[in-house]
């Protein structure tokens, strides 16, 4: 299995306040590895080591190495590095423009300005979220109209613009109801043959749905990582036990 | 008793909302009643566009005038200049504040813009006398009092309320938009220029609309530093508005005089100036709405 990501001992801190300890964890190519644990334990927080943009927040800064593929994230320049790895977040934040606009606008940025080609990338990652057929007909109608599920598949669709290798999502179903998360949930099992997903979330069914791998954190510490099937199945930590039985979370 | 508790709150906030528009309508009938009457002695094409000011017969040749054209123009120039430096200016503290500036400077900085707000106009006038003036005097304005004066002093009792109003507004689209471009790799003053400043416009303007009527009313400060002549305003001459010949004359003019019916007619002018403007901006924040809060801004 080759592993896309790698990290090695990050610890992370918010002024003197540590929030991750020593995580040492890998994220195998186009997999869904799904990180859960109880909130406040570190998960947004690992998220925003990988692409760095912790090191924008004033005050905080992480140490230890992260590798995409075989190099040092450190290396890479924190626009490069986001540009390679998108990120999602809870609350769906279309931009208030139109659905077209919002497909575009980081193509754009980087400098794509031929209209075949910003069709392009706009319909075929609207495609790949599902949500062409649903809009085709209004991508002059702004994003804002959309409902929140269709808000946050935008949402998907924008990061997918800019060709990421990795997608992270932190918590993205957590503001939709049932049907708009089942929705995504088999959206992302479509994008896994492009894309490597992490996923954050809360719910644990969803996890054990539709993750190769889950990653089990508590309290800044990664207590365990393996395939799905073994975490849920047949844990090996007391720790994890008690998660996952409800004891905590 | 939930249920008559609920509907004795309904009645009471009911009264109330009719007692403020009562209030309003009374406000607006009786200046119209106190307007109208001077129509009998000027027509309303000498008011609006006549330039001689004489409200009261001093036995001079060419005898009473009533023209507010010069005072109309006044209140107009004023109130541009001050929209404009304070938007300028005020744009630019409000981007710094919410996307440049950390938590503890905003902390440190809203307190202290609220107090400005809070500063009384005469003070600011006074300060406008003792600090600015002599600036344009020395700078070779006759007397110093001019409308560009009266302008910055007005942009400048403007922008307390523009900043905060307006540092909010972006504030709060800053921390909805920028999370997901900066996670695009976008940079964040592109990000700043291109999503927050557009979706912040809406609100922007709403401000403005508030920073206009006051613009317009304001009367104290602008009378300390324009000079008070009947001229066409000038930007290094000086001027009079209409709130301000309101001020001077009203105290001496006789009650049912020509003269007061005529301030009464000035004020009337300038509620409707306003209402117009603010009609204007409101017009253009709906075009935005259908278009930049939604569509392609
Ligand atoms: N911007 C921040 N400043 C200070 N502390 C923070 C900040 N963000 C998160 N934390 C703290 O770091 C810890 C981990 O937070 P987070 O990564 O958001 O957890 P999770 O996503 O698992 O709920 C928490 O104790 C939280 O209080
Ligand atoms: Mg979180």
């Amino acid at each position: 299995m080759e592993m896309i990501l790698r990290l090695e001992k990050v610890s992370a801190y918010y002024g003197k306040k540590s929030a991750l300890k020593e995580v040492s964890m890998s994220v195998p190519k186009k997999q869904i590895t799904a990180i859960i644990g109880p909130s406040g334990c570190g998960k947004s927080t690992l998220l925003r080591c990988i692409n760095s943009l912790l090191s924008e927040e004033k005050d905080a800064s992480y140490t230890g190495d992260i590798f995409l593929g075989e190099k040092n994230t450190r290396d890479i320049e924190g626009d490069e590095l986001r540009r390679r790895i998108g990120m999602v977040f809870q609350t769906p934040s279309p931009f208030p423009f139109s659905v077209y606009k919002n497909m575009t606008y980081a193509p754009k940025y980087n400098g794509v300005h031929s209209k075949k080609e910003l069709d392009r990338i706009a319909v075929e990652k609207l495609k790949m979220t599902g949500l062409f057929d649903e809009v085709s007909a209004e991508l002059d109608k702004s994003a804002l109209k959309l409902s929140g599920g269709q808000q946050q598949r935008l949402c998907i669709a924008r990061a997918l613009t800019v060709d990421p290798e990795i997608l992270m999502l932190d918590e993205p179903c957590s503001a939709l109801d049932i049907k708009s998360s089942a929705i995504i949930e088999k959206m992302l099992a479509e994008l896994k043959k492009t894309y490597t997903i992490i996923i954050v979330t809360h719910n644990l069914a969803q996890a054990k749905r539709i993750a190769d791998r889950t990653v089990f954190m508590y309290d800044g510490h990664v207590i365990e990582e393996g395939p799905t099937d073994e975490i849920f199945g047949n844990p090996k930590k007391e720790e994890t036990k008690d998660f996952l039985s409800g004891v905590f979370g | 008793m939930g249920k008559k508790l609920n509907s004795a709150f309904l009645l009471i906030i009911t009264v109330l909302t009719a007692m403020a528009l009562l209030v309003l309508a009374f406000v607006i009938f009786f200046i119209v009643k106190e307007a109208l009457p001077v129509l009998e002695t000027a027509g309303l094409s000498e008011l609006l566009t006549g330039s001689r000011w004489m409200p009261v017969d001093y036995g001079t040749s060419g005898g009473m005038a009533f023209g507010l054209f010069n005072f109309i123009a006044g209140s107009v120039a004023v109130s541009f200049l001050a929209i404009v430096i304070s938007s300028v200016v005020g744009l630019g503290a409000a981007m710094y504040l919410s996307c440049a500036a950390g938590e503890r400077t905003r902390a440190f900085v809203y307190p202290v813009i609220d107090l400005l707000a809070g500063i009384p106009s005469v003070v600011y006038g006074f300060v406008g006398i003792v600090v600015m003036l002599p600036l344009f005097l020395k700078a070779g304005v006759h007397t110093g009092s001019c409308v560009l004066a009266a302008g910055i002093l007005l942009s400048a009792m403007l922008l307390p309320f523009l900043v905060s109003s307006c540092s909010d507004t972006m504030l709060r689209a800053k921390e909805c938009y920028m999370p997901s471009a900066e996670a695009m790799g976008i940079s964040k003053w592109y990000a700043m220029a291109t999503i927050v400043l557009p979706a912040s416009w809406r609100n922007i303007l709403f401000s403005m609309i508030l920073a206009v009527g006051r613009a317009m009313g304001e009367t104290m400060a602008v009378m300390m530093v324009i000079g008070n002549a009947n001229l066409f305003p000038n930007i290094l001459g000086k001027g009079e508005t209409i709130a301000s010949v309101i001020a001077l004359e009203m105290g001496t003019a006789v009650v049912g005089s020509a003269h007061y019916h005529a301030l009464y007619m000035a004020g009337l002018i300038l509620m409707i100036i306003v209402f117009f403007i603010n009609m204007g901006i409101m017009l253009l924040r709906k075009h935005l709405l259908n278009r930049g809060g939604a569509g392609n801004a």
